[in-house]
């Protein structure tokens, strides 16, 4: 077995025995659970005003009725919640476990003792990538086996191949919007020397991804964005928005997730009328963006981990 | 005896120094093999940053060290096969059991067969029947025997020792002296232990090795200095005897 394959199980075992990993299993479990009822209940709602506003419309000899609008969205539209989950609390939460994943060790002083191995920096960055990957991805195939699985379990919701496949996609792109802020929460752990510090400031980046960019680009207020709403917003006309859409725009990575997932989940009419390819190749521009971020994450990381001394000043229990 | 002779550590004008403020400076000394080299100083003396320097984990600002013939710098991976390190206050995994623990560094240390290995240290520091019980139930004493048994998993040649009786109450002290003398013993290790107690240095080092504000004032076999300082009373005298 090779170093990096011993540092990334090592860090799936700690990680495993740490509430931090179950909380965010259990919270993302949880959360496809309550999008699909909420998504289900507002469905089953809606229809069934629907269904007496037609029988009222008949009975009053009305003959040009309209077809239920949510009968052409995909049973897919009620996971459509879990964007959001994602997009806050996933991601945080994705903070908190690159965070955990370096303070940990230089805070038990286990740190010094890696570094005296025989191993090289890039050994144990890769071993490290490789763990906090693999957790990420338990915790995202366990949520998208419970999505699927809840789905063919309800008789209200059909999922058919193009709907699983669409949100294996939506899954695969949540893995990497996590892991930049898993990388995120990496980063800081190793660059600064405050255990606090290391963690207020990947949260303030989070903040800024999370609310302020996408607020200033789409115009919507931060309140908007934590409703399910159609994420293809047209930015109010004004020549503040333009700019910022137009210069924030391209690298808002949050706006960029949460768009691009609508897209996927079918939140809007257009969304369903396009097919997979279209939708992916709609939205090359902003997967790249996410992945070149992600990159740049992690080649920081590995140009800290490489010059990284054990001093005075680190931080001990 | 020849063997005995042969210099494993040496250092040559190594300096350290913290934003101008020095904290190592020009520090020239030999560790001869199988030797348990005792280094006092006050806090604050430079004697974790000579370890640091010395176990790869700190660059120096200037001068060069080996270890086993290893340039520090240009061959650190051949000078991490053959040390061991035990830092101060190390506390690994908490939720992890001992043989957990273990079985992680033995293989990063490249042990063939880390579970054989685990259960021959073990038994080497007679602290057995503790593989399966968590970290974070073990008293300081218990962890730093698990830190001794990490350090030597991969049978180094030089075993460096951070305070290693720092925080320890008596009967762990004891327990850590009767390993580290059996290392010397038994496996002919060369051990390089910082210290500033006195007492301790006196019943496990054969040689000394006093550092004050970064520079190595007196060196010298426990015997010579006890020779040199008999009209002295105690080693604590002896030691300010050194400083003055």
């Amino acid at each position: 077995m090779s170093s990096i394959t011993t540092i990334a199980i090592q860090e799936v075992k700690v990680l495993f025995r740490e509430r931090v990993f179950f909380l965010l299993l259990g919270i993302f479990i949880v959360m496809t659970l309550v999008s699909l009822s909420i998504g289900l209940i507002a469905t089953t709602t809606t229809t069934s005003i629907y269904n007496a506003s037609v029988e009222f419309l008949q009975k009053s000899g009305a003959n040009n009725i309209p077809s239920n609008p949510l009968s052409a969205l995909p049973a897919l539209t009620n996971f459509r919640n879990v964007i959001v989950y994602i997009f806050l609390i996933g991601s945080l939460l994705a903070i908190v476990m690159g965070h955990r994943s370096f303070i940990r060790e230089r805070k038990s002083g286990v740190l010094s003792l890696l570094l005296t191995r025989p191993i090289s920096p890039k050994t144990l960055f890769l071993g490290k990538m490789f763990g906090i990957c693999l957790a990420l991805l338990s915790i995202i195939g366990v949520t998208f086996a419970v999505s699927v699985v809840s789905s063919l379990l309800l008789p209200f919701q059909h999922l058919v191949l193009d709907d699983i496949l669409r949100l294996f996609i939506f899954y695969a792109l949540s893995f990497f919007y996590l892991l930049f802020f898993a990388v995120l929460g990496l980063l800081f752990a190793i660059k600064t020397r405050s255990e606090s510090l290391a963690l207020f400031i990947p949260v303030c980046i989070w903040v800024g991804i999370s609310f302020v960019l996408p607020g200033l680009v789409s115009g919507q207020t931060p309140t908007a964005l934590l409703n399910p709403v159609t994420m293809s917003q047209i930015a109010p006309a004004g020549t503040f928005f333009a700019l910022m859409q137009q210069y924030l725009g391209p690298i808002s990575i949050g706006w960029h997730y949460t768009s691009f997932s609508s897209q996927l989940l079918g939140n809007s009419l257009q969304a369903v009328q396009t097919n997979i390819g279209g939708i992916l190749w709609e939205n090359i521009n902003k997967t790249a963006t996410l992945l070149f971020a992600v990159v740049i994450c992690l080649g920081l990381c590995f140009y800290l981990i490489r010059s990284y001394t054990v001093g005075e000043g680190d931080i001990y229990e | 005896m020849e063997e005995n002779s042969k210099i494993i550590i040496e250092t040559q004008s190594l300096t350290k120094k913290y934003d101008g403020a020095i904290a190592l400076d020009n520090l020239d000394l030999q560790v001869k093999q199988g030797e348990i080299f005792g280094f006092l100083g006050h806090n604050g003396a430079g004697k974790t940053t000579t370890v640091n320097i010395l176990t790869t984990l700190l660059a120096p600002t200037s001068g060069s060290a080996t270890i086993c013939g290893f340039d520090i710098m240009r061959e650190n991976m051949q000078v991490k096969k053959c040390i061991g390190y035990l830092p101060e206050n190390v506390k690994f995994y908490d939720n992890l059991t001992a043989f957990e623990n273990l079985e992680y560094f033995a293989k990063l240390s490249g042990v063939q067969n880390p579970k054989e290995k685990i259960s021959e240290v073990l038994e080497f520091i007679e602290f057995t029947g503790i593989e399966n019980k968590k970290l974070g139930e073990f008293s300081k004493g218990m962890r730093q025997r698990i830190g001794i048994a990490q350090a030597i998993i991969h049978e180094p040649k030089v075993l460096f020792l951070d305070e290693p009786t720092s925080g320890l109450d008596p009967m762990g002290i004891k327990k850590l002296r009767e390993v580290i003398l059996k290392l010397k013993h038994e496996k002919q290790m060369t051990i390089f232990m910082n210290t500033h107690l006195l007492s301790e240095v006196a019943k496990v080092c054969t040689t000394i090795g006093v550092l004050n504000h970064g520079k190595l004032i007196y060196k010298e076999t426990l015997e010579n200095m006890l020779k040199r300082f008999s009209d002295e009373n105690s080693l604590e005298d002896i030691y300010f005897a050194i400083g003055e």
